[in-house]
């Protein structure tokens, strides 16, 4: 009966509070989060389709470990930033409830029809449905740098590392790769120690390294020849690297299988990191220089 | 003398085994294909029903295994944009990159891996502009289609597209290399298709005389007179799709063998092992198609 009684005021709690961070939500962010977040409109399609991710939890350094055709473009990284603090708070609520237990993430999504009469209106209307929303809500995260979502996503990979652990398929494998990836990224803007002097990090960088050096040598050529910068549509292709500085090509930023110890091991760099104060925090400080596509 | 017959036995044998080894190895590694004239100009080769290795020791999505098939004939060319605007002009077909109103262009200057949407590109116009137009390229592989587009043209055309495992079939003419020619790409530094060449895709070093698609039969012919099977375009074949679901599956198509815009160090692909997959109805300048048949039943002579 206690038990019982408790879970209903816990649940009570929650329904509270929920409401009350989403009526402190603006409404004309959380329009903007919805339709970016399900209507990327950075379209990549190449000549083949990268490999799945495999049965192994995958850490993309780039902020998401599923490869999508539609990805956020700079043009709208760029209006998510100029609101970030009314952004934020839509992509908690949204933390808030994905987190809750017995939630159902799909209950948020669009419907395929309405994703369809988008994608139909871009002449795409073939595609099937290749991206889901926490894919584009992570890496609006990730770019704002906001490293007081880092408990939710914790809350949130721990939930998908439980249904991974009881019935691991290619669902669990890419939303909890999505969601680590995310939590890497955010601690690695933030220059986070124990992440920067991990093994995993050291691979990474010896990768990212092999693949600047052709890259380099790409952008130096383009460089010479045009006396200009990378053009709009090259930077939508080029992610520079928070910690190396090294620019890395966007499909193939470095990416590594972790073990599920390694996973505990990232979940409890992000307990370590609430204990650090908070003027040590780079938050909008730590976020990249411009609105870059990822 | 007692020993004669004995050691006439013995030669016998052997001669037996050997001829046995003969004819079971030609039964796996048949000769060059007679070649016939097909549909809309198309030149075909007959592969027997039978039993063929396919893939490569160790490759994860195409491991070296025997499969079956019947027979089949299969184009000896990519389609070319001269057999495609006959098709075109036959039916009044419209294909998904003029539907959508662009195709996805790669080009020299290009970052690797860089695709971008460009309007007007289809398959009269691969890059949005005169360059390889079709009418100017009668005899260049169509590109800027859709493997609905090749499904349909081959429907049109009485054929089909090859399946992986027949388009390999046809493609190693019997050969276990990784290239028709045998494991190296270029024998003695001569290109022996077309593929990129240059470190990244900023400048192609054209050591094959080609920036993009070549005309057909550019290149020497594999055993059975098969043109072109690595590289010029990637070929959209039917099957071989790894998809989590149904769903999926019916989105995607396969491809192979490469294509002029895969160099050592970006996709790899112009090869008789890998298998890439990509979106049915995606349209790009490096994407084509040549079509297979399957022979009609012999007509019964109480017909």
């Amino acid at each position: 009966m206690r038990v019982r009684l408790a879970r209903f005021l816990g649940a009570f709690i929650l329904a509270f509070f929920n409401c009350a961070l989403a009526s402190a939500q603006s409404p004309e962010a959380e329009k903007l989060v919805r339709k970016i977040a399900y209507m990327p409109e950075f379209y990549q399609q190449m000549c083949s389709l990268p490999p799945s991710l495999g049965s192994s939890v995958v850490i993309h350094f780039s902020g998401a470990a599923t490869f999508s055709e539609f990805t956020l473009s700079a043009r709208q990284f760029a209006r998510l930033r100029a609101q970030r603090n009314e952004v934020i708070k839509v992509l908690h609520v949204w933390l808030e409830n994905v987190t809750a237990e017995g939630f159902e993430e799909t209950q948020q999504e669009p419907s395929r029809e309405e994703v369809v009469e988008e994608l139909n209106e871009r002449g795409l209307g073939y595609m099937p449905r290749a991206f889901y929303g926490a894919r584009s809500k992570l890496l609006m995260l990730v770019d704002l740098n906001d490293v007081s979502a880092l408990p939710l996503l914790k809350a949130y990979a721990d939930k998908w590392y439980k249904i991974h652990k009881r019935a691991p398929d290619s669902q669990t494998v890419q939303r909890l790769s999505d969601i680590m990836s995310a939590i890497v990224a955010i601690l690695r803007q933030e220059r986070f120690e124990p992440v920067l002097s991990s093994q995993f990090e050291k691979d990474a960088e010896a990768k990212m390294s092999d693949e600047a050096n052709a890259l380099n040598e790409t952008l130096r050529r383009k460089r010479d020849a045009n006396h200009e910068e990378l053009t709009e549509q090259d930077r939508a292709w080029v992610l520079r690297d928070p910690v190396t500085g090294l620019p890395v090509l966007l499909r193939w930023y470095p990416k590594l299988t972790i073990s599920d110890e390694t996973v505990v091991e990232i979940l409890s760099w992000v307990d370590q990191y609430q204990k650090l104060p908070a003027k040590k925090r780079l938050d909008a400080k730590g976020m990249m220089p411009w609105p870059i596509n990822r | 003398m007692a020993d004669q017959p004995v050691r006439t036995g013995a030669v016998l044998a052997v001669v037996t085994l050997a001829i046995a080894l003969i004819v079971g190895y030609a039964a796996l590694v048949p000769g060059r294909p007679q070649t016939a004239v097909g549909p809309n100009g198309h030149a075909l080769v007959r592969v027997v029903a039978g039993r063929y290795w396919v893939g490569a020791e160790g490759h994860a999505r195409n491991p070296r295994r025997l499969v079956s098939v019947e027979a089949y004939d299969i184009a000896t060319t990519e389609t070319t944009n001269a057999q495609f605007a006959r098709f075109v002009e036959a039916t009044g077909y419209v294909t998904d990159a003029e539907r959508a109103g662009f195709g996805m262009v790669s080009e020299e200057g290009m970052l690797d891996w860089q695709w971008q949407q460009v309007k007007g590109a289809h398959w009269r116009r691969p890059f949005g502009d005169e360059r390889l137009a079709a009418a100017t390229h009668p005899d260049h592989p169509v590109t800027q289609i859709s493997a609905a587009d090749a499904a349909a043209y081959s429907a049109w055309a009485g054929g089909r597209l090859p399946t992986v495992e027949e388009w390999e079939i046809a493609a190693r003419a019997g050969v276990d290399t990784r290239y028709p020619w045998g494991d190296e790409l270029m024998p003695g530094g001569k290109p022996m298709a077309n593929t990129w060449h240059g470190a990244t895709h900023y400048k192609n070093e054209m050591l094959d005389k080609f920036l993009y698609t070549a005309p057909v039969k550019s290149f020497p012919p594999n055993r059975w007179g098969l043109y072109d099977v690595i590289g010029n375009v990637f070929e959209y074949c039917d099957g071989g799709v790894i998809a989590a679901n149904s769903e999926q599956a019916a989105q995607l198509t396969a491809g192979r063998g490469g294509s002029w815009w895969c160099s050592k160090d970006t996709c790899n692909f112009f090869n008789l092992a890998d298998i890439g997959q990509m979106y049915r109805h995606g349209s790009l300048s490096n994407q084509g198609f040549r079509i297979a048949m399957s022979p009609k039943p012999p007509t019964s002579a109480a017909n």
